[in-house]
């Protein structure tokens, strides 16, 4: 497997993340992290706050893009301390040629989405047989 | 964070959580960056991010006029709950990654109850 090609190598500054260009700013980038194994890349991005419904997760040009709004309606009053919750997580990775994102499964719990990227069939690794 | 004694006195979040506890500061210890507090007829709502902790993980107690959360393998956080706290009223909740303490305020009754002479 060529590691160049994969998405997701940490630590994050070194990976082909793409920030947010257009987002406004009480979207944020969540902290994520991922994870390189025989099979693909599992992700882990964590998202308080955030229900399951309200999260979307988009493949498309060799990106994955995440958007997440965390829920406000249910906010216990009037804020007086500390800094606004924000109104949701962006994030936009690049998946590399070797991962099948149309493949790609997602769960959410307890505020961590975990998303597992399969590689593409002709980049799993495979034992040939010597015959 | 622990904070210098010239601070005590001058930081916002000092200010602030003094203004809505009526509390003394002298035990503050830790004040998490990310913690909000929300207010409302009937109490305040501490807020702060957990995501991926289990409850387990968490340890809430109310001490000696103060809430102590334990974080597993994390910190410590003493938040001190002035006389305006219902301290037996104390409750909380994790929820998506999310704990939230709910400090019901002292009923204001309390204050002006009649004592009747029996």
């Amino acid at each position: 497997m060529n590691s160049e090609n994969t998405c997701c190598k940490t630590p994050a500054s070194e990976t082909t993340v793409v920030t947010r260009k257009d987002a406004p700013t009480a979207f944020v980038q969540p902290e994520w992290n991922a994870h390189k194994h025989d099979g693909g890349v599992d992700l882990e991005v964590t998202l308080p706050g955030v229900r399951k419904e309200d999260v979307d997760i988009e493949v498309g040009g060799a990106y994955l893009r995440l958007d997440a709004r965390r829920s406000k309606a249910d906010e216990p009053g009037r804020r007086v301390h500390g800094s606004a919750t924000p109104d949701g997580y962006r994030l936009k990775l690049r998946l590399g040629d070797s991962l099948d994102g149309s493949a790609l499964s997602a769960k959410l719990s307890d505020g961590v989405l975990k998303v597992a990227v399969p590689l593409v069939e002709t980049a799993r690794p495979r034992k040939i047989e010597v015959r | 964070m622990i904070l210098a004694q010239h601070l005590r006195n001058t930081s916002p979040w000092l200010s602030e959580f003094g203004r809505l506890f009526d509390s003394a500061f002298r035990h503050l210890d830790t004040a998490p960056n990310d913690l909000r507090v929300f207010e409302d007829d009937n109490g305040w709502t501490l807020e702060l991010d957990f995501p991926g902790v289990p409850r387990e993980d968490l340890e809430l107690e109310v001490k000696e006029g103060a809430l102590h959360l334990r974080v597993k393998d994390r910190s410590t956080y003493r938040l001190p709950v002035g006389k305006q706290v219902d301290a037996s009223g104390i409750g909380a909740r994790l929820e998506l990654g999310v704990l939230r303490v709910r400090l019901p305020k002292v009923a204001a009754s309390v204050e002006t109850k009649r004592i009747e002479i029996l």
